[in-house]
């Protein structure tokens, strides 16, 4: 799935750059960044030369995750509303939900990071992603299973459920 | 393996940073707006289900604005009608969008409908979970759920699981 908008006309990218929790320094373009609303309510606020985000508390795992997924968003993005202004058919959102499904099909521990990543970085669609996966995930589970899950101390009122 | 990435100068600049240098995450936090958005995307049988899971999931799941935001939800989606289904004969009645929006998981169900028997079936479209009800007393007002999908809810331990509407009902 190659993206369909050329290089060459483009302006110089502006880049920004984001540091993981473990210390290393990711360069992206301005756009992708600009996906976290928290990257964007800063932005104004800082200096040209002095755009730099120190993310506590994302892992460089995790980031690189979080921008291949602001990477894909913004570039379908700009072939969707270029298919639609050239009135060609696309199925261009189609494409992304699929991706989106298989970007998220991951396992419990990084699921778990994206979701605490989009939503520190409050990168809306990310998140909705993170959160209806990890409901499929739970919805048929037992609470045993839940507390196991999410490191939940038993302390209900309620008697158990009889485990099958 | 680190390509394109180059350890930050910033760490050496500023040292408070390293206390947050803790690696992954660990997953025993959920913040509490995350907690009710996943919840809110359940089913309402899971719900039922997950009210054991800890004293603050079973306070969420109840708490008032919590049940409206789920069944708003389920009525966004065009999911958000709860049908009452009676044994014995009489009338089936839908409880309309705007009904089911009032309704409240841990309260009571509000009838005002005639000819409502004493036994009848609070059906959840969206789930097709199947709640039996019987009529909690006799001027057909109160609504007590005594079975969700064929299950007493006595013998899990949720006798006393009601289902609340202010509204009255259409009939169908």
């Amino acid at each position: 799935m190659k993206d369909s908008f050329n290089p060459s006309i483009e302006p110089p990218k502006k880049t920004v750059t984001l540091v993981s929790s473990d210390g290393y320094d990711f360069e992206v373009e301005e756009e992708v960044a600009l996906e976290s609303q928290v990257i964007k309510d800063g932005f104004e606020d800082k200096a040209v030369d002095d755009r730099e985000y120190l993310l506590f508390n994302v892992h460089s795992d995790t980031l690189e995750l979080i921008i291949k997924y602001c990477e894909k968003h913004v570039s379908s993005r700009k072939s969707i509303s270029a298919a639609a202004a050239s009135s060609s058919s696309s199925n261009g959102e189609e494409a992304l939900k699929e991706w989106d499904e298989h970007f998220i099909s991951v396992d419990t521990n990084t699921l778990y990071d994206i979701l605490m990543a989009a939503d520190y970085l409050n990168i809306k669609s990310l998140l909705d992603l993170a959160i209806q996966k990890v409901a499929d995930t739970i919805h048929g589970r037992s609470p045993e299973q839940i507390r196991k899950k999410f490191n939940i101390e038993n302390d209900s009122i309620i008697d158990p459920w009889a485990s099958e | 393996k680190r390509d394109g990435k180059s350890y930050s100068k910033l760490l050496h600049v500023e040292v408070p940073l390293r206390c947050f240098l803790k690696g992954k995450s660990n997953h025993s936090f959920i913040p509490n707006d995350v907690l009710l958005e996943i919840l809110r995307r359940l089913p309402l049988k899971s719900l039922v289900r997950f009210k054991c899971v800890s004293k603050h999931w079973c306070s969420s799941i109840e708490d008032p604005t919590f049940v409206y935001a789920h069944l708003a939800r389920a009525t966004e989606k065009g999911m958000g009608i709860i049908k009452i289904i009676s044994d014995y004969g009489a009338p089936d009645v839908i409880l309309t969008d705007r009904d089911y929006q009032l309704l409240e998981l841990g309260g009571y169900l509000t009838v005002g409908v005639e000819g409502l028997q004493q036994k009848c079936v609070v059906q959840t479209m969206r789930t097709s979970a199947t709640m039996h009800a019987t009529m909690h007393d006799n001027l057909g007002q109160l609504l007590k759920v005594i079975k969700v999908d064929g299950i007493p809810l006595s013998t899990i331990g949720y006798e006393g699981y009601y289902v609340k509407s202010l509204a009255s009902f259409k009939h169908m």
